[in-house]
């Protein structure tokens, strides 16, 4: 679909806010998360504002989450699309008082489970005891995602520029670990291993900070 | 796990999604009997994880909730407090998730990836009508998804999210699943991406060449009230053309680009190539066939061939490129042109260089190569090459050992101008062996090459 050069924003596009006969989509999930012909507002839906909020904030550690599980990141995008479907789906049967990561892993870890089935054994990392090791792990810190990010921006502006560039190398223009080792004379290994030492760095980083925070 | 540095490479292997059967084994076994191990990987993953979402490498639409095509209302529309109210407040979460994004309703909305102009901060979301770039180059991002790198001096208008009117200089398209059919006007062209990687440069002639480095792309002529729009090719990888004024079109013979990803540089003036074009004699299947000239690329593993995923050029495990060879111009081969013994290159050279051809070990060099150049001491290899292709299907190797083709690496000093290379072997159809490579660095200040 092309929008024309005239056409407003979509968020900006008062259509958006005709709730009668609007259908609202998550455009790059590419389903209907919501049809209301009512015109009351959107409790028959079941999706609040604080329910959207909750899944904007929430998207960085499902993300995470069923990356973890999956054993990479190179299909989590596409599972974390599916859970989104199903928590809009299942928005009504959120319960405001409960945390809304803790119940959204539960249906995150549920698509992953779906998503093992469809694979090859080979490309399967984890096992089903190990999936179930690693999320009841990671449940049990189920934690403000969005300070976490915030956190992780403090920390990575606090690295060596020279550790900084190598992540901006890997992970902001995609270059494969071994090219970015050969282009440093270094071998895989070392290189694997100067990563690995990176990112240890960053997790103690964002646990310090988010520690600090908490006693401020 | 008691080795903690096998479990750091296991855990890279997983993260990178290189891992074996083995050494998925292993590493299910050490986090199964490890709490550290777990612990440890737990850590390293949701890092990962966070770095490559932070760095827009995966992320779900900001656009969370937008509107299909809804039917018109009957009435104006009539706001009670609780519609205002959730209107307000779905507002609110979409800004705020880009929060550190800069809010300008004016343009189009883009993401800024990377630039070397200061005025652009890696990761702010900026809105613009146009980008005017002297010099210098800006990567973006646009809602659609579709990702454009632009090479000073370059002039483009946004139209849309899926719609780029490049007046003057090269960008070069990447466009995701959600994108195809993002679209690329010039004032003689209009580029339909098919789902792909694609360039394209309006010269200062104002001729348009377009280049695909991935899938494909449909080209029609531009837009015109007087004339309908006719479809003028489909370009497939590994094709060119350009496009003149009067519609008409022919094969570009080869492209100048930087970086792994095939910026195209046309119209940039640094880095200057040293090949500055490669041409054959061949009349090929894809008649728009064109070579891929990479400016100083020779170095990092760099891709081989023309539509095969796996092989780079490489130096022989656990060496160094030599001296010598680094940042050498370096020109992506086709990899069926081993079957066809009477093929000739052309290739222009800018200034006075030291050509390098690396030849397949395993197959007698051809007579001009042994006539007119002068056989190294270094070798180069290809790889991994996937088991399956015919190429290395008589190299034996260990299970789960990567295959590599070696070559020898031939040298001949020329003066700036064109120089004639021949077929990959004298006569006889070896069509087994790899394709040879070629690569020019200039003559000022080479060191001589000595054993690698």
């Amino acid at each position: 679909m092309i929008r024309s050069a005239e056409s407003p924003h979509p968020i900006y596009n008062q259509d958006c806010w005709h709730f009668s006969r609007v259908r609202f989509i998550c455009r790059s999930l590419k389903v209907i998360v919501m049809e209301s012909t009512s015109s009351s507002n959107t409790h028959a839906s079941g999706i609040s504002p604080e329910f959207t909020q909750h899944l904007i904030a929430s998207q960085s550690a499902l993300y995470a989450f069923i990356a973890s599980l999956m054993g990479g990141v190179s299909e989590a995008n596409d599972v974390l699309q599916e859970t989104n479907l199903k928590l809009c789906n299942k928005a009504s049967e959120y319960d405001p008082a409960q945390p809304f990561l803790r119940w959204a892993y539960v249906f995150a870890r549920f698509e992953v489970m779906a998503w093992r089935k469809k694979q090859a054994r080979s490309r399967i990392v984890l096992d089903d005891e190990l999936v179930a090791m690693i999320a009841s792990d990671w449940d049990a810190t189920a934690g403000d995602a969005s300070q976490q990010i915030t956190a992780l921006e403090g920390c990575l502006s606090k690295l060596p520029q020279q550790q900084r560039e190598l992540l901006d190398a890997r992970y902001g223009r995609g270059e494969a670990v071994q090219d970015i080792a050969a282009r440093q004379c270094r071998t895989e290994n070392a290189m694997s291993a100067l990563f690995y030492r990176v990112r240890k760095t960053l997790a103690d980083c964002i646990e310090l900070a988010l520690r600090q925070e908490a006693y401020e | 796990m008691s080795d903690k540095s096998r479990f750091v490479t296991l855990c890279h292997r997983v993260l990178e999604g290189q891992a074996n059967e083995a050494e998925l084994a292993e590493f299910r076994s050490a986090l199964r009997d490890d709490p550290e191990c777990r612990q440890a990987y737990r850590q390293q993953i949701k890092i990962h994880a966070y770095l490559t979402w932070q760095h827009g490498r995966a992320a779900v639409d900001e656009s969370l909730v937008i509107s299909t095509k809804p039917d018109p209302p009957a009435t104006p529309p009539r706001w009670n407090v609780a519609q205002l109210g959730l209107a307000l407040s779905l507002l609110i979460l979409v800004a705020g998730l880009t929060g550190w994004w800069l809010s300008s309703p004016s343009g189009i909305p883009l993401v800024v990836i990377s630039a070397s102009d200061p005025a652009f901060t890696k990761g702010d979301r900026v809105y613009r009508q146009q980008i005017d770039l002297a010099d210098g180059s800006l990567k973006f991002r646009l809602d659609s998804g579709a990702e454009v790198e632009a090479v000073g001096p370059v002039q483009l208008v946004l139209v849309s999210d899926m719609l780029l009117r490049v007046t003057q200089g090269s960008v070069t398209v990447d466009v995701g699943d959600d994108a195809i059919g993002f679209q690329v006007e010039t004032a003689d062209a209009q580029i339909i991406d098919l789902g792909t990687r694609f360039g394209v440069s309006v010269r200062d002639s104002g001729e348009t060449d377009v280049v695909v480095f991935e899938g494909a792309v449909d080209v029609h002529s531009a837009p015109d009230k007087s004339k309908p729009s006719n479809t003028i090719a489909n370009l497939k990888e590994g094709e060119a053309i350009r496009v003149g004024k009067n519609r008409a079109s022919q094969r570009l013979t080869s492209v100048v680009v930087r970086g792994d990803r095939d910026e195209v540089l046309a119209g940039s003036k640094d880095p200057i190539p040293v090949i500055t074009d490669i041409t054959d004699n061949g009349k090929h299947k894809w008649k728009n066939r064109c070579y891929s000239v990479r400016v100083a690329g020779l170095g990092p593993p760099t891709k081989s061939y023309a539509g095969i995923r796996g092989p780079k050029w490489r130096p022989l495990g656990g060496k160094r490129l030599p001296e010598a060879m680094r940042g050498a111009d370096v020109v992506l081969m086709y990899s069926r042109d081993r079957f066809y013994p009477e093929l000739e290159y052309y290739v222009n050279l800018s200034v006075p260089s030291r050509l390098f051809v690396w030849h397949d070990v395993r197959l007698d060099p051809p007579d001009w190569l042994t006539q007119d150049f002068q056989k190294t001491t270094i070798k180069l290899r290809s790889g991994p090459w996937p088991p399956d292709n015919d190429i290395v299907s008589q190299i034996e190797v260990s299970e789960g050992e990567e295959i590599y083709v070696e070559y020898e690496v031939w040298q001949r000093d020329v003066p700036a101008g064109m120089v004639t290379l021949g077929g990959n072997h004298n006569s006889m159809r070896k069509p087994r062996f790899a394709m040879y490579g070629i690569a020019a660095k200039a003559l000022e200040d080479e060191p001589a090459i000595s054993e690698p």
